[in-house]
């Protein structure tokens, strides 16, 4: 028997909750590639964050061997993450693969994120296996879910393993699924190396590492490689396999999945999506699909204490060492001082970056409120990609402003269709289609701005749905629309942290919401702080923070000077807390709270 | 021309005010006593040349001890310090805790002014703040206080809790029935006393801060219209009657403090006492002290001089180095009205005394 008929390359798809990390697990326990106690639980998911939002984020591969009908099997199991932000690293994992599990949720069904990882496994021509999942819980229908599966998605769900991931229940049938139905690795091992890269990281001694499948060829330690995309060629150190610990082989083949290291500086030279070949009598075509990815969300990022930008520069580079997705410029805010502006894949990304600069790093950090990347054409020809409301020329300058758009699709139970029009009416969005998929369920498709979307839509679409929509989104490129910058003044002055790029219809209803919130959050000062929402010279809110009156008419008892030495010295500490923006003193929480001013307010 | 003033700390009460967290509280007549002896050793240890110019017996309630315990703390001060011959002789007293009798011997043993925890002469505010007198007694013990000789009377006014419709009329009686001396305070919710708690739980409804504001200035205006002149943040007097013992604390002044939390401050050091009373009987003896530093000195001269209308001397801030006009912050409130300078002081013009605090967190930043 041929080698490589005797591999088994798949990934399970699935969205999130569905059970994907919780498969994997039993999946290596059940194959003995680590017993029981060596696996701490969700084995795969690495990082903290990760395993406290049951997310998986960064993919971890592992290789097993399962024995099945008396001849041995390698299965080498590439986790992808969950998430929308991360689609392009899903679409990579699912191209070094020949097969997909797809878990669907025995009580939930089909949703939208299943359906969208589906489809991007079909476009990579993946055998897909619906597996159903949670077939413990009592609110399991698995026949009518079975049914979603091939109204829905098509497929024929016939024979898809009931299982529990979490008990253990028929986890072998899914084993022998994966063994009879997933095609082998059909790759030549005489052509020149091809490589994809599905994942890299970076590790201190080692470098820049790539996961890798291998199509075709071989590589060794010593193999002379170069990378197709960049061009840069390198010596390879070390091959090796994931056990699921990394462990050096003396050669990875056709059909294998591995990492290979060659002391690579920069992650940024191990793209996702690009081939890794030969230096010399490489391969003339690379894989197809790579992309370079664009972030789709900016934000400044600046710190509680100015003092410590360094620290945040150093945090950055070393988050960047391993997510060649995070961009950031420097950026200097009249208001906040020196930071930085960062781009994401999206919203969770962002999220995860933040969470990690605090956690990791201990920066106290402060963001500005999430925006997207906009093409402001000027009337000299020009066109500039502006990210950052204070860059934006003024009006006289522009000729039009395009904004990236978004292709929505909803999952839904048809109580909740009104609501949802409701609120993608109010984000501005344009009604494509909507089909009923089944009793329970309607799809709903709309066309939306991105930056919309990217304003707390999720959570208002989770509070209106009480949790049962669902959400995925592509993106679908630019379109003109007429967008205005509105600015905040406190005390006169534009506070630059605040601007916001809107559309012309809601910059009223935005700037009233503002200023209203700002009364509230701002702290009487020692004088009276008028606040107004201004679009170009013109005040279109206003609200005024009175002038503090009162703070303490303290009675300075017999002698008693230390009680208000004490109160003088709680008040030098609650001031050294302050933010000064302009001439304005805010603690910091309530400069917090105005950035996270969100939309529906 | 040093001064010196003593204070004297009597910790008992016959009842727990709900505002309040000084060190004070309800104790049995035998603590009282030891109490009273061991003030008395403590005083007799304490020698300082210095004449007194003041001596202010505060508390909780010296007019609870008995008028013979009074007699001999002040006797020991007698016998170890040297009087000035117009010292001010100041006491605390409840108006419901006092009497005739008493009163006279205060007198006799060369009390000069009293001072009454009047607080309001609304009888539901004195109820809500858990006061144990009412008006009616509050205005008698003044009447009382005078007809034995108490030429010089303070009532304490307690501002911000319940909106009071007769200002104007509250001040004519009290200056009617002999008060010379007004101290005005806005109640300040102290963290952990009933009162704080009754206002977190919703139980009680306080006059929110522009309210208080408002009602501030009412005050200030029947006070104004009745002769009391603000000589200082929260004091109002009739004209030569400035409490002597509490400008030598605002001018940074020395002085001595016996009993439990007390505090002195002699020759750029200041001395605290036990917070603790029963550590207090034990050993009265026993004293923290710091030295301040140079800015520290600064600070409070700054902090305590700006709570007089006459603010803090600029002569003295040049001798720590301090040069208002070329600080930022105080450039700024110059320029926002909040202070102003003359050709001798810096002071907090009236309309800004309510955010002295910010004020002087800025000067002193």
């Amino acid at each position: 028997m041929d080698r490589q008929e005797k591999i088994r390359n798949f990934c399970i798809i699935a969205h999130i909750d569905h059970g994907k990390s919780t498969l994997a697990d039993r999946l290596i326990e059940k194959t003995g590639t680590l017993s029981k106690r060596e696996m701490s639980d969700q084995l795969l998911d690495s990082m903290d964050i990760e395993r406290e939002r049951g997310i998986t984020i960064k993919l971890t591969p592992t290789r097993m061997f399962y024995n099945y009908e008396g001849e041995e099997y390698t299965l080498n199991l590439i986790d992808t993450p969950g998430h929308v932000d991360f689609t392009y690293e899903v679409s990579r994992s699912l191209a070094a693969c020949e097969g997909a599990i797809l878990i669907v949720d025995a009580s939930q069904g089909v949703e939208a994120q299943t359906l969208a990882n589906t489809y991007l496994a079909l476009d990579n021509n993946l055998e897909i296996l619906p597996v159903i999942n949670k077939i413990d819980l009592p609110s399991a229908r698995p026949e009518e879910v079975k049914e979603e599966i091939e109204e829905v998605i098509g497929l024929p769900a016939d024979e898809a393993p009931l299982i529990s991931a979490k008990e253990g229940i028929n986890i072998d049938k899914v084993l022998e699924q994966i063994i009879k139905n997933v095609p082998c690795p059909k790759g030549s091992e005489d052509k020149p190396l091809k490589a994809l890269i599905f994942d890299s990281y970076y590790d201190n001694f080692k470098g820049a590492i790539s996961f890798v499948r291998i199509f075709d060829g071989e590589v060794k330690t010593g193999t002379k490689i170069k990378m197709m995309e960049t061009g840069k060629t390198y010596e390879v150190t070390e091959v090796g396999v994931f056990t699921p610990a990394m462990k050096s082989v003396e050669k990875l083949e056709a059909g294998d999945v591995g990492y290979i290291a060659a002391s690579i500086k920069n992650v940024a030279d191990t793209k996702v999506g690009d081939t890794i070949t030969l230096a010399e009598n490489g391969a003339l075509e690379a894989l197809p699909g790579y992309k370079s990815v664009q972030p789709v969300v900016f934000c400044g990022i600046f710190l509680t204490d100015g003092s410590k930008f360094n620290d945040l520069k150093d945090a950055l580079e070393k988050l960047k060492l391993n997510d060649a997705s995070l961009v950031f410029t420097p950026e200097n805010s009249q208001a906040l001082g020196f930071g930085f502006r960062c781009g994401f894949l999206g919203l969770l990304h962002m999220e995860i970056i933040t969470e990690r600069l605090e956690r990791e790093f201990n920066l106290d950090i402060i963001t500005t409120a999430p925006g997207v990347s906009y093409n402001v054409y000027k009337t000299n020809g020009d066109m500039l990609e502006v990210s950052n409301p204070t860059n934006l020329p003024s009006p006289v300058e522009i000729d039009r402003i395009e904004e990236p758009m978004a292709k929505l699709h909803i999952y839904t139970p048809p109580e909740y269709v009104g609501a949802i029009m409701e609120l993608c009416k109010e984000k501005r969005g344009e009604f494509v289609d909507m089909q009923y998929l089944d009793k329970k369920r309607v799809r709903m498709v709309y066309k939306m701005p991105l930056n919309e979307m990217i304003y707390d839509f999720f959570d208002g679409l989770k509070s209106r749905t009480r949790g049962y929509a669902s959400l995925d989104y592509e993106l679908i490129g630019f379109e003109p629309s007429d967008l205005i910058r509105l600015d905040i003044l406190l005390n006169g002055e534009v506070c630059d942290a605040l601007s916001l790029i809107v559309h012309k219809d809601k910059a009223y209803q935005r700037g009233r919401a503002i200023v209203e919130k700002l009364k509230k959050v701002i702290p009487r000062q020692m004088f009276e702080v008028p606040i107004q929402a201004s679009i170009g010279n013109k005040i279109i809110a206003r609200e005024t923070v009175s002038a503090l009156r009162k703070d303490v008419l303290a009675k300075c008892y017999g002698g008693d000077i230390t009680r208000k030495r004490k109160l003088l010295e709680k008040q030098k500490e609650g001031k050294k807390r302050m933010r000064q923006i302009g001439s304005i003193e805010l603690p910091s929480e309530a400069f917090m709270s105005i950035l996270k001013l969100d939309d529906d307010e | 021309m040093n001064k010196l003033g003593i204070y004297v700390h009597i910790p008992f009460c016959e009842s727990k005010c709900k505002y309040c967290n000084f060190i004070s509280g309800i104790f049995s007549q035998d603590i009282q006593k030891r109490y009273v002896s061991a003030l008395i050793e403590e005083i007799k240890r304490e020698k300082v040349e210095t004449k007194v110019a003041s001596i202010f017996f505060g508390g909780g309630t010296p007019s609870i001890l008995t008028a013979e315990a009074i007699g001999k703390i002040m006797h020991a001060i007698k016998e170890n310090f040297n009087l000035a011959k117009n010292a001010e002789i100041s006491i605390e007293c409840n108006p419901n805790s006092v009497t005739k009798e008493k009163l006279k011997s205060y007198i006799s043993l060369g009390f000069n002014r009293i001072s009454f925890g009047v607080q309001s002469l609304d009888d539901e505010v004195l109820m809500l703040i858990g006061r144990v007198h009412n008006k009616a007694q509050a205005l008698q013990a003044i009447k009382l206080a005078r007809s034995v000789g108490f030429k010089n009377i303070n009532a304490d006014l307690l501002l911000g809790i319940k909106e009071n419709k007769n200002i104007s009329n509250d001040i004519m009686e009290l200056k009617t029935a002999g008060v010379t001396h007004i101290s005005a305070y806005m109640l300040i919710l102290e963290q952990d006393t009933p009162l704080f708690n009754e206002a977190k739980q919703n139980k009680i409804k306080l006059l929110s801060d522009d309210e208080s504001v408002a009602q501030y200035e009412k005050y200030l205006k029947a006070l104004r219209q009745n002769g009391f002149y603000r000589y200082e943040i929260s004091n109002f007097a009739l004209k030569d009657y400035k409490c002597k013992h509490n400008l030598n604390y605002w001018e940074c002044g020395e002085y001595l403090g016996f009993g439990v939390s007390a505090h002195s401050y002699i020759n750029g050091v200041r001395y605290s006492n036990t917070e603790n009373i029963s550590e207090y009987l034990k050993n009265s003896k026993y004293k923290n002290y710091e030295k301040l530093t140079k800015q520290e000195k600064l600070e409070e001269l700054i902090m305590l001089g700006l709570r007089t209308k006459r603010g803090v001397s600029l002569k003295k801030l040049e001798g720590f180095g301090y040069k208002v006009l070329e600080n930022k912050n105080a450039l700024k409130m110059i320029s926002l009205g909040l202070i102003k300078m003359n050709n001798t002081h810096l002071y907090i013009t009236s309309k800004n005394f309510g955010i002295a605090n910010q004020i002087i967190l800025r000067l002193v930043e």
